[in-house]
């Protein structure tokens, strides 16, 4: 064969090459197929079945949907039309309804639901009508055929060739006649093409309207009346350009346009559904863009940021909050919308993952990337692939929160802290060494019997948190007891304290023989502990230095090393100085229980009956994730670890989740995912297991702690076993040679302050060394912190067939979209920091006309691109190209500079023009894409809500920072078209509906506002006449003095209220209520 | 007052002309330049409006509307089959029904005396018994069964009909959510009844029947001839700034806005003014019954139907709790003490529904009307407790009126109403009936969002045509 045909030869269906060897060697062939020429039948692959696969199979096949009865994959069923006829006469396409209904002629508009196929496609279809319709599908295809019906690569080179998809094309603005035209690039391009539409520009708006106009736009807010009545006196083109600098440097421009910023990434506090549980530091997110906006940050870096600001090797930092600013751009990763208490975690991964793709896509591309999840895009070079390609980088994540401090401010004394330590050690233990005796004295005497007041807390102590009634003692001799008592109680028989009570409960033979079974019993549950080790689903020793390689960390609490048995905490704050000795594990607080951590395991597939966590803590959060999922509750275990002593923390849904990805978290409990709080907290983690096993309270027994195995079995004088014991302990932790038993056997002594550890009584050289400590803990601050992404697993994703995952595909590769790029991103980590690299990269088209356009969408009133968020196939095509890629390129030119961008839009002579429209302009540019006048336009809800209370208050909060939790939005922004967040938005709706005017006319808002307003203007001008103060409220709300017919109407009106005290207050009511009041003109 | 003649004249030209023919292009941004959607229908409709009776929390289908006495039998004992995941992972063995049932009406459709007054209706009622959803747990379950995703951002059902089919009553919302004193919102919130990425008009207004002031705002903040006043300066001002600038559409579609807004003041306290309905006809619906959950759903039962003779496209009904204060959410959700919980809470609704059935259909109103009761899911035939847990594989619904068949029984689930087995539906299947009587094609009721064409069944849906009249 001479002829190649572009379609990859998957299937029989369509590899033509085949086929038509067959047509030409056969006899018993089709009448059309014979007659067709060798150059015909080439322009049906080429020109015919690409179209037909890809725009008509899906809903006319004879496999398993033949909408009107017609299906068009293959020759027969084509010619025998739908339900109602033929669909082609052969040679005559004007007969064809084939054509009519493709040119939109008929009542019949196909495809339907979708762009209407280019003129030249069409004409392809006539000119294949009129050849006799030649078609070499013979034969009924199967459902491998359809699906491979069109092969992707044919269909990406071809959708590439969609004009947002093809590099920036420079352009040099042209040469226009009107000297007020031609001033700026922006202006030439508009002129020219309003000329070449014969439209004419408005004449320049007065001073006054400019004003008015430059503030919204820039800031959100009306001019105060001082800056009208200058820039009026005397609106030369110096004094506009110094007000441009002016807006553009001033705090509020980054507050307006940080809430634009904020609809594209859907800003969210909280999760929705149902308890809408917080966002934890979400709002660090809004105070970012608010920095970085001011601070001009160029937006490749902003968009790098987004993506993986966390990760970058020189992240911006912000020396005056110290602060790492670019970590906080992925906070917006975690904004997505959780469904509560899921019973399908897989499910409602797919879900959020594909929210996180849908505003990644939208906001940072313009383009739609979620909705390839089922298929491949209808319409767009995105490929099914592209959306697992992101959907692995995505959960190759897992959500939680950031310590944002800078490195120097993480580390704040930590290094002096470190160097005390040993000497506190050695005096603390010297000292305690002269205390066995009184202390083993005071545990002898020590009261175990409950008081009435002890059970109560006690019992309360077991209630959920939110139920707790709890009022502990203040006294810490009091508070002290109760601990121990409680303690011993979690703990049981093996807490190494507990043999003490037994001692005086028993008498001695009964002691004695309850030792020794005690012993076996323990002997015999570790027995069944190692068992249950080696048959373990999932085990993790986190005194291994390996396993602890294995995990991943993040918070400045958490070193790289396992801590050897005999690491301490000092205390930061109490009465107490040291707050725990520790065995071999991984603690978050050594330092100090401001520093934060969490800590996670790998993936691993539930499987057995129960699973546990061994840990200890003050308010240790630990948790256990299905698919990352990071709520808590009912099915999704979470608990505290709330212990001075190491405990198993039963995971109660383990079996529940059995053949589920899950992952072990254990953090500080700031740093929950949700519903975190602050204040000191800290962890200790051990050991984890999960399998068909359910594992005893292994306590420290005191027998573990013994020096030698001699006084095992005749504990006599138990007295003298405790002294022996506590001495070898503490002589053991001076020498750093301690056993695991023996520091959780020590650590009971101190922190119970049997051995004495209040600071007051402590000799004055310890005293002082702790003092010292406390000194310089009491420096290190409590974490600045951002929601995040931390490390997990690095997943490459099953293609999920037909977006179900029950049916996994192939694992897809991570990487950038194959329109752009095919490189693929190394398994080091989930590949974000690529990802940044290649949106803000050269390959991608779309990154700056989509910024730029949406710049010009808010100064102008309407994108180049109307539809904002859309740059694909069903999107707008621009209305001005050259220019839109002249900005595009201006922009990357000038910095990535959005001030500057926003300076050339604000400073051009179109931004002045007047809002009225020229007498053409309604006939020839209805929708005023040229720009012919100003559009005039409501504001957004938040300039409204903002617009009123800069009138009425002197000092009020922008609507900018009101709280963003999905289910409770603000009823008076949400009325004015605020969008719900949910997905990118970066053109609001602004609809007029009945709520809207029942608001303003009714709302306390409004009446609360204009009665302050006219209050205000009443006393700033106590001594003017009621002219003058209609004039300033003019000037308020308008930035223009009245009218003089206005004047009269509103003389007239104050004439006709009967209560003259009255009268200011119900004009200021009607100019909130007007319409030029809300809007932009 | 006196405004200048030349005012006077703009104000009249933008009051009386041209502005009723701005009352669809309202709804959109002025400056789009896009046309808005003219509501047409797609084939001729059987019903104008739809009650959407909603049992949030989700009613226990085999102790009401699909009886299965095998239950009884096998009381006590494990399932007999692999249980899916439940909510709660508290699965007990089989539990009988509370209930009894018979054979109602001259249809003879089976159902529990649960609700004994409902069920005198069953020859009016097409009982749908394999439907299911495709979550368990109640804010997806809710938001699915509203808009058909499991989360927010898509519109409501009732804002979908409202937008396919236009207002009747422009002083009215076109969706209307009615609620009591003690009622609550169902979890997820009230983006449930949003219209999302639809025309703001289509959300859900939501009208509190218990006291006064039924909708926000809604009372005036000052004397009628006051707010006249008001109105009519603030007009005079708007007509000026019309002239001024090329908002001159916005501005008259805002004039418009205004003016609703006015007559909605009368129309919302004249709508909730029930002081002429007969006393006998409240007694029926026990608008004075004692128990307080009773009379305030009863209210919203009567309110349903003087909405939807006003014209309102789609009222939905919100249960109140049966303790106040209690799980306002989902009051039908009961995990244990299903007797009590399922007892008091079906004596709430039973009699209420019944007579708006009733009257209804004596005032003719049943067949232009769809009346349609379903929860999010059904409850387990295995005991969590004495309660049920979630179970969505199989539940039950039902329609009467507007164009559906009464005394027929669509579907069925298997004999421990566990699993849907025959016809099996999904909500979508739901949505895409009632748009059908309403003469809307599912298929065709589209919007783009976001580049895709969405609907209110994304890309499912069948219509239960074996359930019309």
């Amino acid at each position: 064969m001479r002829y190649r045909f572009l379609i990859s030869p998957k299937s029989d269906f369509i590899l033509p090459e085949f086929k038509v060897a067959l047509i030409f060697g056969a006899s018993s062939l089709n009448l059309f197929a014979l007659d067709a020429t060798p150059e015909q039948l080439e322009f049906f692959e080429n020109k015919i079945r690409p179209v037909l696969a890809e725009s008509c199979y899906e809903c006319h096949n004879s496999v398993n949907k033949a909408k009107a009865g017609l299906a068009l994959d293959y020759r027969d069923a084509l010619l025998a039309g739908s339900e109602n006829g033929s669909i082609i006469e052969l040679g005559k396409p004007e007969d064809s309804v084939l054509i009519w209904a493709i040119r939109h002629e008929d009542d019949l508009e196909m495809p339907e639901n979708a762009p209407k196929l280019e003129d030249h496609v069409i004409a392809d279809f006539e000119e294949w009508i009129r050849m006799g319709a030649p078609d070499p599908r013979d034969k009924k295809p199967t459902q491998l055929d359809l699906d491979n019906a069109v092969a992707w690569d044919t269909l990406l080179e071809k959708r590439s060739n969609w004009w947002s998809f093809q590099p920036l094309r420079k352009t040099t603005p042209p040469k226009v006649s009107i000297p007020d035209w031609n001033q700026s690039p922006i202006d030439q391009f508009l002129f020219a093409s309003l000329s070449e539409k014969g439209l004419r520009p408005q004449e320049q708006a007065g001073p006054e309207t400019l004003v008015r106009r430059l503030h919204l736009v820039l800031t959100g807010l009306p001019p105060k009346i001082e800056v009208v009545k200058q820039f009026t006196a005397d609106p030369n083109e110096k004094a506009y350009w110094d007000l441009v600098d002016t807006l553009l440097a001033s705090e509020e421009f980054g507050e307006r346009w940080a809430r634009h910023w904020m609809d594209w990434y859907r800003y969210a506090e909280s999760h929705g559904s149902e308890g809408d549980p917080n966002l934890p530091y979400a709002s660090a997110y809004r105070d970012y863009l608010i920095r970085a906006l001011n601070a001009d940050v160029p937006y490749d870096q902003l968009l790098t940021e987004h993506v993986a600001g966390d990760l970058l090797k020189k992240p911006r930092i912000n020396q005056e909050l110290s602060i790492n600013e670019s970590a906080i751009g992925p906070a917006h990763f975690r904004m997505v919308p959780y469904g509560f208490g899921v019973v399908d975690a897989y499910q409602e991964q797919i879900t959020n993952t594909e929210n996180q793709i849908d505003v990644l896509s939208k906001a940072m591309l313009g383009i739609t990337v979620s909705c390839a999840r089922c298929h491949n895009h209808k319409f767009d070079p995105i490929s099914q692939n592209d959306f697992y390609r992101l959907y692995g980088i995505m959960v190759s994540n897992r959500p939680g929160s950031l310590n944002i401090d800078t490195r120097e401010k993480q580390e704040i004394n930590k290094k002096e802290l470190e160097k005390l330590k040993p000497g506190i050690r050695r005096s603390m233990a010297n000292f305690w060494l002269e205390n066995v005796d009184v202390a083993v004295h005071k545990l002898a005497t020590f009261n175990f019997a409950e008081t009435e007041e002890e059970k109560g807390i006690h019992a309360d102590m077991k209630l959920p948190a939110g139920r707790r009634k709890l009022v502990l003692p203040t006294d810490p001799e009091r508070l002290n007891q109760l601990l121990l008592k409680r303690e011993i109680d979690q703990v049981g028989e093996y807490h190494p304290l507990a043999p003490m009570k037994l001692w005086k409960e028993l008498p001695r033979e009964d002691f004695n023989e309850k030792w020794n079974h005690q012993t076996m019993e323990h002997q015999a549950a570790l027995d069944t502990y190692e068992a249950a080790k080696k048959n373990a689903t999932f085990y993790a020793d986190l005194r291994d230095q390996k396993t602890l390689d294995r995990w991943y960390r993040s918070g400045n609490g958490l070193g790289p090393k396992v801590s050897p048995a005999g690491s301490f905490s000092v205390a930061g704050e109490g009465v107490y100085a040291i707050s725990g000795i520790y065995p071999r594990g991984v603690y978050s607080h050594l330092t100090s229980d401001k520093h934060n951590g969490t800590l996670a395991s790998p993936n691993h597939i539930a499987k057995g009956e129960k699973s546990y966590l061994r840990a200890t803590g003050l308010n240790g959060a630990i948790r256990m994730s299905a698919r990352n999922y990071p709520l808590e509750q009912g099915l999704h275990p979470y608990k505290r670890a709330e212990t001075g002593i190491s405990q198993w923390y039963p995971l109660r849904k383990y079996k529940f989740w059995n053949g589920e990805q899950i992952h072990y978290q254990i953090s500080t409990i700031g740093d929950k995912p949700v519903n975190a709080s602050e204040g000191r907290s800290w962890f200790g983690v051990t050991e984890v297991i999960g399998g068909d096993i359910k594992v005893k309270e292994l306590g420290v027994p005191l027998y573990t702690a013994l020096p030698n195995a001699s006084s095992l079995r005749e504990p006599n004088s138990l007295l003298a076993i405790y002294k022996r014991t506590l001495r070898a302990s503490i002589i053991a932790w001076k020498r750093r040679q301690i056993t695991n038993a023996q520091a959780e056997f020590l650590s009971a002594f101190v922190r119970f302050d049997l051995l004495p550890n209040r600071l007051e009584s402590l000799p004055a050289q310890q005293r002082g060394l702790v003092s010292q400590y406390r000194n310089l803990e009491s420096e290190i601050p409590f974490p600045t912190r951002a929601p995040a992404l931390l490390k997990g697993d690095v997943i490459d994703q099953p293609l999920l067939i037909r977006g179900d995952y029950k049916k996994p595909g192939d694992a897809v590769p991570r990487q950038f979209l194959e329109a752009f790029d095919n490189r693929p991103y190394s398994n080091e980590d989930s590949g974000r920091l690529e990802l940044a690299q290649d949106i803000a990269g050269k390959a991608n088209t779309l990154k700056s006309r989509v910024l730029v356009n949406r710049l010009w969408h808010y100064v102008f009133g309407q994108g180049i691109v109307s539809t904002t968020d859309n740059f694909g196939r069903l999107g707008k095509k621009p209305a001005h190209p050259e220019l839109l890629d002249y900005l595009a390129l201006d922009f990357e030119k000038n910095g990535w500079s959005i001030k500057t961008a926003l300076r050339n839009m604000v400073a051009s002579r179109a931004f002045r023009s007047g809002s009225l429209a020229p007498d053409e302009a309604n006939k020839k540019d209805p929708a005023n894409q040229f720009l012919s006048y100003y559009t005039p336009r409501r504001l957004d809800a938040e300039a409204i809500m903002d617009s009123i209370n800069s009138l009425a208050q002197k000092d009020f909060e922008r609507g900018v920072y009101k709280m963003s939790k999905r289910n409770q939005l603000d009823s008076f922004l949400s009325t004015f078209n605020f969008p719900i967040p949910t997905t990118t938005v970066s053109r609001r709706d602004s609809t007029s509906v009945p709520a809207q005017a029942l608001s303003m006319m009714n709302g306390p808002f409004i009446q609360e506002s204009a009665k302050r307003w006219a209050e205000r203007v009443d006393s700033q001008l106590s001594e003017s006449s009621f002219d003058q103060k209609l004039e300033n409220l003019f000037l308020g709300a308008y930035a223009r003095t009245p009218s003089k017919s206005e004047h009269e109407t509103l003389e007239a009106y104050r004439k006709s209220i009967n209560d003259p005290n009255t009268a200011l207050e119900r004009i200021a009511f009607t100019l909130l209520n007007t319409k030029e009041f809300i809007y932009v003109y | 007052m006196s405004i200048n003649l030349q005012n006077r004249r703009e104000f009249l030209n933008l009051t009386s002309k041209g502005v009723a023919a701005l009352t669809l292009s309202s709804l959109i941004n002025s400056a789009s330049g896009e046309s808005p959607y003219i509501p047409t229908l797609h084939h001729a409709a059987k019903a104008k409006s739809v009650i959407f009776l909603y049992m949030s929390g989700g009613v226990s289908h085999v102790d009401s509307f699909d009886p299965k006495p095998l239950l009884r039998e096998m009381h006590g004992q494990p399932m007999p089959v692999d249980v899916e995941r439940t909510q709660f992972d508290q699965v007990g063995n089989i539990m009988g029904s509370f209930w009894d049932h018979k054979k109602y009406g001259q249809s003879g459709i089976e159902m529990t005396n649960l609700f004994p007054n409902i069920a005198e209706h069953a020859d009016e009622m097409a009982v749908i018994r394999s439907l299911t959803a495709n979550f368990s747990e109640h804010a997806q379950g809710n938001f699915f069964i509203h808009s058909g995703f499991p989360f927010l951002g898509h519109p409501s059902a009732g804002a979908w009909v409202n937008y396919g089919l236009g207002t009747e009553n422009k002083n009215l919302p076109g969706y209307v959510v009615l609620q009591s004193e003690h009622s609550g919102t169902p979890h997820g919130g009230v983006s449930i009844f949003g219209n999302a990425f639809l025309p703001a008009t289509n959300g859900g207004s939501i009208f509190n029947v218990s006291g006064s002031r039924a909708v926000p705002n809604i009372q005036p903040s000052m004397l009628d001839h006051e707010q006249r006043k008001a109105l009519d300066i603030i007009k005079t001002l708007d007509a000026g700034f019309a002239q001024r600038t090329a908002a001159k559409d916005a501005v008259m579609a805002s004039i418009e806005n205004a003016e609703t807004a006015y007559l909605m003041q009368q129309a919302v306290p004249e709508l909730t003014d029930i002081s002429e309905e007969p006393e006998s006809l409240l007694d029926e619906y026990g608008v004075h019954d004692p128990v307080w959950y009773k009379s305030e759903y009863a209210r919203q039962c009567l309110m349903a139907r003087r909405l939807v003779e006003r014209g309102v496209r789609f009222v939905e009904l919100s249960c109140c709790p049966f303790e106040k204060g209690v799980q306002k959410a989902n009051p039908w959700d009961q995990h244990n003490k299903i007797e009590i919980g399922h007892g008091a809470m079906a004596s709430q609704v039973d009699k209420p529904i019944a007579a708006l059935l009733t009257d209804l259909k004596n005032r003719g109103l049943l067949d232009e009307t769809l009346v349609v009761f379903t929860g999010e899911f059904g409850r387990n035939p295995f005991a969590q407790g004495i309660g049920r847990d979630h179970n969505p594989q199989g539940f039950s619904a039902w329609m009467a009126g507007g164009g559906t068949s009464g005394g027929t029984v669509y579907g069925a689930t298997d004999e421990l109403g566990y699993y849907a087995t025959e016809n099996v539906s999904n909500i979508y299947e739901l949505w895409a009936t009632v748009l059908h009587l309403l003469g809307v094609n599912h298929e065709k009721l589209t919007f783009q969002h976001g580049g895709r064409n969405l609907r209110l069944t994304d890309v499912h849906g069948k219509v239960w045509s074996d359930i019309f009249a």
